[in-house]
């Protein structure tokens, strides 16, 4: 019996090491699986839905990919044109010289000169020099940027590729993804195999769900504090509340999200008013918004919706970072919410559970909701 | 609102008809637990289900386990029987292939109150979880209620019977313990 028990704990020691391993060895394909089965179980929905009315999953799933598809390519093809005008431009001097040529040489001029007026540049500095040694700058990143551009291509290639395929099929197959899944359960743990599978798919809801609530809270709080900027700044109406709505969107990515979120804001009012106060303003109240995510916002809505300690969101968050990368940061809390309930079954309710029809039991064990 | 709920209507009448030679369809259109089910619930009961394949005297669940699961017996039998305190094997029912066993644990997520074991290699089980049963009244209460009503019927016969058989056996206590008193006084 000893002999057992001790090749069993083996056993688990043994495939905890293989898995971690594995894991570890094939976390590049982490992040495009988890972002496809991310998409795919916010889209499900609407597949189910469109079925239910008579649409074919088929063609739903081709209007989701379509629509994928479009919003990549629309991104793409506005942003490399743009960069690739400001980079041809902040190359030639004779090109840079005229304002009238290049946005970037506008909103540094402008910026220049706020930045002049409340006395954080030296006021000898031209605006000629400011340029120049950023666009030297620029040159040298856009020269490592052609340098690992293969590399970048290959890799984006890979994730989309990956992306895709899990994505189409999950979509595709996702009542029989879950019906297989239970099927593979030994018939010796199919009940609490099968809790198991339906809690960490609740978790991943109330993940969801928890998201939602805490970045629409973040987003009103964040469009409050805007409006009270616009009134001591040119800031307007409809700009507060666009970068609010970007705050709460990019705070979705843990840690470097809210970061995100300040720099396009700034970027924002650089490009329609340059004002010093109403930058300031975006930073602060990016960083109030922080505080009072960190603080309140995030331990409540995520301790009622994952119940999980804030300390193991922040720890987890970090972990699933270095593992895979910002994908990582957003399923860390869902990941470490099923690791939990996984623990507490097999840790304690598994004890419990007794399949030997010989040996009789003395404690049976109750569904936990928690 | 109208026309969604009739193109639902007409979906899930096309889907079922894709199913009209499915087995497992045809077996459980004959089941009474699913007789009054409307065509939408019944489509959403047939991505649930999941079938299960069990050997000869493989465990199906065990008395005071947790129990989240329905069970319908398509092919082959079961033995269900009971524990005592003295760990004494209790013969309870033998289930044939249609009927329904573990249905307790779908109303409420109790201890099973027995043990089931398959009687015979290859026996095949559909399966139909609480949270199965859950989602089914959440999108379809009607469907969810009858449901509930047909498995509350199934308890309430269980119950009577297992009353009977404790009357009887009560009588038959009694009886021998006449017996025995009349044996002692000779």
């Amino acid at each position: 019996m000893k002999e057992d028990k001790f090749y069993r704990n083996f056993l688990i020691v043994v495939g905890t090491v293989i898995g971690v391993g594995v894991v570890y060895q094939g976390r590049n394909l982490l992040s495009p699986v988890f972002s496809a089965l991310l998409v795919a179980y916010i889209t499900y929905p609407i597949v189910l839905s469109a079925q239910k009315i008579g649409i074919p999953k088929g063609m739903t799933i081709i209007v989701i990919f379509i629509t994928i598809v479009g919003l990549i390519t629309q991104i793409g093809s506005t942003v490399i044109p743009a960069v690739n005008r400001e980079v041809r431009v902040l190359s030639n001097p004779n090109l840079y010289k005229n304002v009238a040529h290049s946005r970037l040489v506008k909103i540094g001029k402008d910026l220049s000169m706020q930045l002049r007026n409340f006395g954080l540049i030296r006021k000898t500095w031209k605006d000629e020099q400011i340029i120049k040694e950023f666009s030297q700058w620029i040159a040298e990143q856009s020269t490592f940027l052609l340098t690992s551009i293969g590399g970048i291509a290959k890799k984006t290639g890979q994730f989309l590729m990956i992306f895709f395929f899990v994505l189409v099929f999950a979509l595709l197959d996702g009542d029989m993804f879950y019906k297989t899944t239970v099927q593979m359960l030994p018939n010796s743990l199919f009940e609490p195999g099968l809790f198991i599978l339906k809690k960490t798919i609740d978790l991943l809801g109330y993940y969801l769900r928890g998201i939602v609530i805490e970045n629409l809270i973040l987003g009103i709080i964040s469009f409050i504090l805007l409006w009270v900027v616009s009134l001591i700044s040119p800031l307007s109406f409809v700009l507060a509340l666009v970068i609010s709505f970007i705050i709460a969107v990019t705070n979705v990515i843990r840690i470097i999200g809210p970061v995100i979120g300040a720099i396009i804001g700034v970027l924002l009012v650089l490009i329609t008013t340059t004002d010093f106060i109403a930058m300031l303003g975006i930073v602060g109240v990016v960083l109030i918004v922080q505080l009072l995510d960190n603080v309140l916002i995030l331990p409540l809505v995520m301790k009622e919706q994952v119940k999980i300690h804030p300390v193991f969101c922040v720890l987890g968050v970090l972990l699933g970072g270095q593992l895979a990368g910002v994908l990582g940061m957003i399923v860390a809390i869902p990941v470490l919410g099923s690791i939990k309930v996984i623990y507490r079954i097999l840790a304690i309710e598994i004890k419990k559970f007794n399949m030997d029809p010989e040996v009789p039991l003395e404690l049976g064990f109750q569904i936990s909701e928690s | 609102m109208k026309i969604i709920e009739k193109l639902i209507k007409r979906a899930s009448h096309k889907a079922l008809g894709d199913l009209a030679d499915d087995e497992n369809y045809i077996f459980l259109r004959k089941n009474y637990l699913f007789k009054e089910i409307s065509a939408e619930a019944f489509l959403f009961i047939m991505t649930r289900l999941v079938e299960r394949r069990y050997n000869q005297d493989e465990l199906i669940f065990k008395q005071d386990n947790l129990g989240i699961c329905l069970f319908i017996l398509k092919k082959g039998s079961i033995d269900i029987y009971l524990r005592t305190s003295d760990n004494d094997k209790l013969n309870y029912a033998k289930v044939r292939e249609g009927a329904v066993f573990g249905e307790m644990s779908l109303v409420s997520s109790t201890y099973r109150t027995a043990t089931a074991k398959a009687a015979e290699n290859d026996t095949i089980l559909l399966t139909l979880s609480t949270f199965d049963l859950n989602a089914l009244s959440d999108q379809f209460p009607k469907d969810g209620l009858s449901m509930l009503k047909g498995i509350t019927n199934t308890i309430s016969e269980n119950l009577i019977k297992t009353t009977k058989k404790l009357r009887n056996a009560k009588n038959e206590i009694d009886e021998l313990k006449e017996k025995l008193e009349k044996y002692e006084r000779g």
